[in-house]
């Protein structure tokens, strides 16, 4: 357990709040909020190296701005942020604020834990320092909504008089097929109990998932099952006081996924359960946590889907409200707008910004004290304070720092963005998905190991992933260096811009391979292969580790079949320098002395002879040694009884008709002949 | 001192957040809950002249103001408070100089004006108490001013008359339900989508066993031509008697204009304000709240692709009102000008 981060009580009248508390409420009745201030996801990689995610501007408000007036209008007295990185940040935001004042209907506590780095680990620094005393309500700090929580507190008070091992309730909002509201990383399928609403399973559906596996029991069990893919996850959920311990009793648990599938997937033991919570259609939530949920959120901010939270209602009491005009442009009224310029739609300026002649804006965001040169066209891009943009920049699809400035004839296009001080200088052109970053002073904090500095100029670097370090336990570092995730957001472009986007939605996944479930289980296994064959495991061990990462990553029993051969079929050309055809075949046939038994575990029948087969043939089609040895192999194969006659004729007959497929069965013609062959032999022989 | 300013901060921010938060809902209990806040501020509040209080006052209406600019109620309150202590002010001041002829003359106000230029500076002992006694009066007249306006139902409402509203209003309501108890009419309730408050309204009416029809918005100009009279509540009057009314009351006005319908707004005196509509903030002075109704969040694509509004208010112009009905009588909408002089003194215009 982790309790060596110091805590800071900041309330002033955390006394008299106790006080009063005392006086007129019992203590269950104090509505407590807790606020994880770092989301601990890095979707906002590098920026978050300058400024912690709660800050980022989202419509020139900080984040925490947005969430903690969330947490005031739903009536919650007492709120706990807990910070782990730029605590410090944190903390001064918080001292400026109106919240901090005497009068606060809100009291805000915070509290620091340096070595914390995910909701696990605070959730069990909260159940260590005994703060918690009743339901409460667990947000983070960079979310955007207008919900009133109480009534779902109320439900969830509701529920636990019926159901006693509830602990926790799920806020989910539906969201249309189409629009991008959903985060990439949220996409899931909810089976629940539609007469309960209890929640059965919680199926993430990442990158690439086909299909999900619901066992029957889930039916057997409940008269009504509902299954949800049109969920959008506001990452709101209420909790039991039991939930703190729990994570406590659970070191696994690092994730609020790691809690709920631990939870389902043991439900009898821990004797809890989830409940899930739909939001009435008025209501929004949503959790900025990447480019693409910055881009969306933004858009519903502008569009007033987030009413009362709207640039032009007073909810920031130091800020003037923005004036707002036809076509959703928002402005302050100390812009100064040149002659000639043109606002297009969708549009934020803040205050104290010029903006030069014959400049162009279209659903963008632009900071306060910003200045804009003449000729400029800015498209779809978010520019926070006090930037500074020379005459005749383009800047589509991008994010600018704050701070930074861009000198004349600046390029900026599809998905870059630069972090807070970046310094460009004249005729710069950036293509599709570059960081960019300035100076870093905080260079302890910067893993040197995965990222690349390439000098673009004295205030500019330009952040590349450094290949060789790169592996595939990295691949989501690989995610965040991929700028504005415009790609995946088909749904949000105009149609105009449809192909700009589906652009550098191309570019941004050659960038970074998809961090697959099963492109990770083949990779765990060959790493088990090649370790077992070089200090001669035994197969049996071999084969309980390749069982367990299979249940790591959730890889269906075909898939392993298929995974296992491929493995097996590429480890001796991984391992020597089989070159050839016959020498592949020689270490094959060596290593097969020690995996058989590891071959005979896994295809055992029919359709694992299919699922080998068909990883042969994969094989054979990208690796030119297995295609000329493939009829050696087959008969290697059908003489250690893996394969059986009837499925290799089978496959031989069932071959498509483009050309890779039929080279392939022609190459393997004389071993079928041979196979016919001996099969009327012994046909005969048997009639003799 | 310091204590009651901080005692006085946070009502305020307990006043702003229960309306922000829905708590504290309608004009008449905004305007209420003003007053008592405003009330604290001059009994608790750090000051020993009229002036000293005005400036306490207007600093505090402003910052109500600025939290919640769409709730006319409560600026509109803080200058009646402001004409009440200019009001107890002079008398108190006239009370203590015995010589003054208290009966005043329309010779005594034009030839007195010029050369009593009053700063309110004057250390008056009792003005305190004065105040809080006027501000009394006024609270009563607060309270009554729904019974006021519903007494005068039967004036307007005659048997067998259709009569049309829109929306829900509480005076509205209650004036329709006190005809009731004397009249048979009938009453045509547009449903005012998407908000539908419409039908709150005609369940109410139905309770009470008035003959209640509800109609689709469009169906307004349509029913129309058979409704005698119009009678809807506003948000806002306007200086010009131009209303700040729900979405849709401009329809309706314009419905009435064409078929010579006349068009009656029940508007208790605190909901008249100073402020004019200028052309160019026609947005500004709208609400726009989140268009849900208008459009399902759960559509999908079609979001990023079309702008959607869904405005709160609509602005009619005091040309389509036939007649004001506040808790002091009927005036026309032309007569406004005089009303506000009356309650509001010029300098407070702008807080």
């Amino acid at each position: 357990m982790r309790i060596d981060g110091s805590t800071f009580i900041m309330s002033k009248r955390a006394s008299k709040g106790l006080k009063n508390s005392a006086e007129t409420l019992q203590k269950e009745d104090v509505v407590q909020a807790v606020v994880i201030v770092d989301s601990f996801k890095g979707g906002f990689h590098p920026i978050t190296y300058f400024i912690p995610a709660a800050l980022v501007p989202v419509v020139n408000t900080p984040l925490l701005d947005y969430t903690l007036e969330w947490l005031a209008l739903s009536s919650v007295q007492e709120v706990i942020l807990f910070c782990s990185s730029h605590a410090d940040l944190i903390k001064e935001h918080i001292r400026k604020s109106k919240w901090n004042e005497l009068a606060s209907a809100m009291v805000i506590t915070v509290m620091v834990s340096e070595t914390c780095r995910s909701l696990g680990d605070a959730m069990r620094d909260l159940d260590a320092k005994a703060v918690i005393r009743s339901d409460f309500i667990l947000v983070f700090g960079d979310m955007v909504g207008n919900v009133n929580l109480l009534p779902i507190l109320e439900h969830h008070r509701k529920l636990q008089k019926q159901d006693k091992g509830v602990v926790m309730t799920m806020v989910y909002k539906e969201a249309g097929h189409g629009y991008c509201s959903r985060s990439v990383d949220d996409k899931a399928v909810l089976t629940v109990d539609s007469s309960t609403g209890r929640v059965l399973l919680h199926n993430k559906m990442k990158v690439g998932t086909k299909r999900i596996n619901i066992p029957l029991e889930t039916y057997s069990d409940c008269p009504q099952v509902e299954l949800r893919y049109d969920l959008q996850d506001t990452h709101v959920a209420v909790c039991s006081p039991a939930v703190p311990p729990l994570f406590s009793d659970n070191f696994d648990f690092q994730t609020r996924d790691d809690f709920v599938r631990g939870l389902l997937m043991n439900e009898e033991i821990l004797g809890s359960t989830i409940y899930w919570y739909k939001l009435d259609e008025a209501q929004y939530a949503a959790h900025v946590s990447n480019w693409q949920m910055y881009q969306s959120v933004s858009h519903d901010i502008i569009y007033r889907w987030v009413y009362p939270f709207v640039p032009d209602s007073p909810f920031i009491q130091d800020v003037e409200p923005y004036v707002f005009l036809r076509h959703n442009v928002y402005k302050q009224k100390s812009v100064r707008l040149g002659k000639g310029c043109l606002l297009e739609e969708d549009i934020v300026i803040g205050e104290n910004t010029s903006v030069g002649e014959n400049t162009h804006i279209s659903h963008s965001v632009v900071g306060k004290y910003c200045h804009i040169g003449k000729n400029v066209t800015i498209y779809k891009s978010y520019i926070w304070d006090n930037v500074v943009i020379g005459d005749n920049c383009h800047i589509s699809c991008a994010v600018v720092g704050h701070d930074s400035k861009l000198g004349t004839g600046v390029r900026l296009c599809k998905g870059s963005v630069l972090s807070p001080g970046v310094v460009l200088p004249s005729d710069i052109h950036l293509d599709a998905n570059i960081v960019v970053c300035g100076p870093l002073h905080r260079k302890q904090s910067l893993d040197h190991d995965v990222y690349k500095q390439e000098k673009l100029a004295e205030k500019a670097y330009r952040l590349l992933l450094d290949e060789t370090e790169y592996d595939s336990e990295d691949s989501g570092q690989a995610q965040k260096l991929c700028g504005l995730w415009l790609g995946t957001s088909g749904g949000d472009s105009e149609s105009e811009s449809e192909e700009e986007l589906s652009a550098s939605n191309e570019t941004s996944d050659r960038a970074s391979p998809v961090p697959d479930d099963t492109y990770l289980f083949f990779s765990e296994v060959m790493d088990s292969l090649t370790r077992g064959y070089d200090d001669k495991l035994h197969p049996d061990n071999l084969i309980l580790e390749i069982n367990s990462s299979r249940y790591a990553y959730n890889v269906s029993v075909r898939e392993v079949n298929y995974f296992v051969v491929k493995a097996l079929l590429s480890l001796p050309i991984q391992a020597r320098s089989a070159d050839s055809a016959p020498k592949y075949l020689k270490e094959f046939n060596k290593m097969l002395q020690d995996f058989l038994p590891i071959l005979q575990n896994y295809v055992r029948n029919s359709d694992a002879q299919h699922d080998c087969l068909q990883a042969l043939e994969d094989m054979a089609s990208s690796t030119d040694t297995l295609h000329d040895g493939l009829s050696k192999l087959l008969h290697l194969l059908y003489e250690k009884d893996i394969l059986a006659e009837d499925i290799i004729m089978k496959w031989y007959n069932s071959g498509d008709e483009n050309s890779t497929s039929t080279a392939l069965r022609k190459q393997v013609a004389p071993f079928i002949q041979w196979l016919k062959e001996a099969d009327e032999e012994s046909d005969e022989s048997d009639s003799d | 001192m310091a204590k009651n300013s901080n005692k006085t901060e946070e009502n305020r921010n307990k006043f702003i957040n229960d309306i922000k938060q829905g708590k504290v809902w309608g004009s008449y209990d905004i305007a209420f809950n003003t007053v008592n806040l405003l009330k604290d501020v001059i009994v608790n509040g750090d000051w020993q002249t009229a002036q000293e209080l005005m400036v306490l006052i207007t600093a505090e209406g402003r910052k109500l103001t600025r939290s919640l600019p769409m709730q006319a109620s409560v600026g509109n309150m803080v200058r009646r408070v402001l004409k009440i202590i200019r009001e107890e002010y002079v008398a108190t001041q006239q009370n203590k100089q015995e010589d003054v002829d208290a009966q005043e003359s329309l010779h005594k106000i034009v030839t007195s004006e010029g050369d009593v230029v009053d700063d309110y500076s004057k250390l008056l002992p009792d003005l305190r108490s004065s105040i809080m006694e006027h501000i009394g009066e006024f609270e009563m007249e607060l309270e009554t001013s729904a019974d006021n306006i519903a007494q005068q139902a039967r004036q307007h409402i005659h048997s067998n008359e259709i009569i049309m509203t829109l929306g829900k209003s509480a005076s509205v309501e209650a004036f329709l339900k006190k005809a009731a108890t004397e009249r048979k009419f009938e009453v045509i309730v547009a449903e005012c989508a998407p908000f539908c408050r419409g039908h709150e309204l005609a369940v109410s009416l139905g309770k009470s066993k008035i003959e209640t029809t509800v109609i689709a918005d469009s169906a307004i100009f349509a029913i129309m031509s058979r409704v005698n009279k119009v009678i809807i509540g506003t948000h806002t009057v306007m200086a010009n008697g131009g209303l700040r009314a729900v979405c849709g009351s401009h329809i309706v006005a314009l419905a009435a204009k064409h078929y010579s319908v006349p068009v009656i707004v029940l508007a208790p005196m605190y909901k008249l304000s100073p402020q004019y509509l200028c052309s160019y903030d026609q947005d500004a002075f709208n609400s726009f709240v989140s268009p849900e109704g208008v459009l399902k969040y759960s559509d999908g694509a079609i979001l990023s692709k079309v702008h959607v509004y869904n405005p709160v208010f609509d602005y009619v112009p005091p040309e389509l009102v036939t007649l004001f009905i506040s808790n002091t009588g009927g005036h026309a909408p032309s007569y406004v000008y005089r009303l506000l002089s009356e309650l509001y003194h010029p300098d407070d215009h702008d807080l």
